[in-house]
């Protein structure tokens, strides 16, 4: 899961309101929110179109106080969840 | 046949199925109209077989891709073109396969012409337009019912024309039934209300966030691009003004949209 890589689904519909991330996939029309850093997370895959879990998690370190370990673990949790959900694809 | 919603033509042609059997001429009554002069906005060709409009992953993949939509149901199935404006429809010739096909396929429709159909019930009041959205179970219909002009109980439809948002009637009703109370003449919208029962009677204003995020789930279907809706919505969110409102089932709802 580390090295793999993650980008955003082209069939999610997403939008930014107010600071947090709200997502809609269209498969079964749920809609989605994001809390904060899952929007942060979300907004690096946004802008770097594609990312490994190592990646973002070095991101996260950079943005909160937290450790590189918990950080990974903390993303991972973020990927999966997405990924099953349709919102991320696996590359 | 032609139907006139929010203000656009609709022309339905069927061909191998009876207009009768499938077309519930009461339930629209008030806007099926005769009038051959304006162009039709939109087509929809009926056919009589419940078929697939189109079979099989690849063909439905193919169809996306070249920007069509595509909609399977169990009594009625539809193409729509959005480049063209024209739909090709299979149904069963049952009245409530009609009204499935309507539901389906005007939110299409409105969404090529900057408009949504909220889950709301749409009331005049004053001089503005207001709408009372929320799920079932909400009171909608409750609230509803305390006015004289109604667009729905259900259902409304809303729409952006020069600049302004527009409530307009509805075919789509609930518990309360289009009758006397129905009022015909689109209005300029006021305000949008998320319902909630509570002791209190309060009407609280929402932050954008908030608002966005009710409204995305009130509005029905998100169709074949909810990108587009996202933006609808967004935008919608902007432009207008957004409460929770608490009520008690005794509320005098009227003083409370001043």
């Amino acid at each position: 899961m580390k090295n793999n890589k993650y980008s955003i689904s082209a069939s999610a519909a997403f939008r930014l309101i107010d600071g947090e991330y709200f997502i809609v996939t269209p498969g079964d029309s749920m809609l989605h929110c994001l809390n904060e850093t899952a929007t942060f997370l979300f907004g690096l895959l946004e802008k770097a179109g594609l990312m490994t879990a190592v990646e973002l998690a070095s991101g996260i370190c950079g943005e909160y106080e937290t450790d590189e370990k918990e950080a990974l673990g903390d993303v991972e949790g973020f990927l999966s969840a997405l990924v099953e959900k349709g919102i991320l694809e696996e590359k | 046949m032609k139907i006139f919603f929010c203000g656009f033509v609709i022309d339905f042609v069927f061909t191998g199925i009876s207009e009768n059997l499938a077309v519930p001429r009461r339930w629209l009554r008030g806007f099926i109209r005769k009038d051959k002069k304006k162009p039709a906005d939109f087509c929809v060709f009926v056919f009589g077989k419940p078929k697939n409009a189109v079979s099989g992953d690849d063909s439905k993949k193919t169809a996306a891709d070249s920007g069509l939509v595509v909609s399977s149901e169990a009594d009625f199935s539809f193409i729509f073109s959005p480049k063209n404006g024209v739909a090709v429809s299979f149904l069963k010739p049952e009245k409530t396969a009609f009204i499935g096909l309507l539901r389906k396929l005007l939110p299409e429709f409105l969404l090529r012409k900057g408009g949504f159909i909220l889950h709301s019930a749409g009331v005049k009041c004053h001089s503005g337009g207001y709408l009372l959205s929320g799920r079932s179970g909400s009171g909608k219909t409750t609230l509803a019912k305390k006015f004289d002009r109604v667009y729905s109980d259900d259902l409304t439809p809303v729409i952006k024309k020069k600049g302004k948002y527009f409530i307009y009637p509805s075919f789509f009703w609930g518990e309360l039934r289009r009758g006397k109370k129905f009022f015909p003449f689109p209005s300029p919208l006021t305000a949008v209300c998320f319902l909630k029962k509570d002791r209190r009677n309060l009407a609280v204003p929402l932050r954008p966030k908030k608002a966005f995020m009710k409204l995305v789930r009130n509005v029905l279907y998100f169709g074949s691009e909810p990108d587009r809706v996202l933006s609808l919505c967004d935008e919608f969110v902007r432009e207008n003004r957004f409460y929770m409102l608490k009520f008690r089932k005794d509320c005098d709802i009227s003083s409370m949209l001043v």
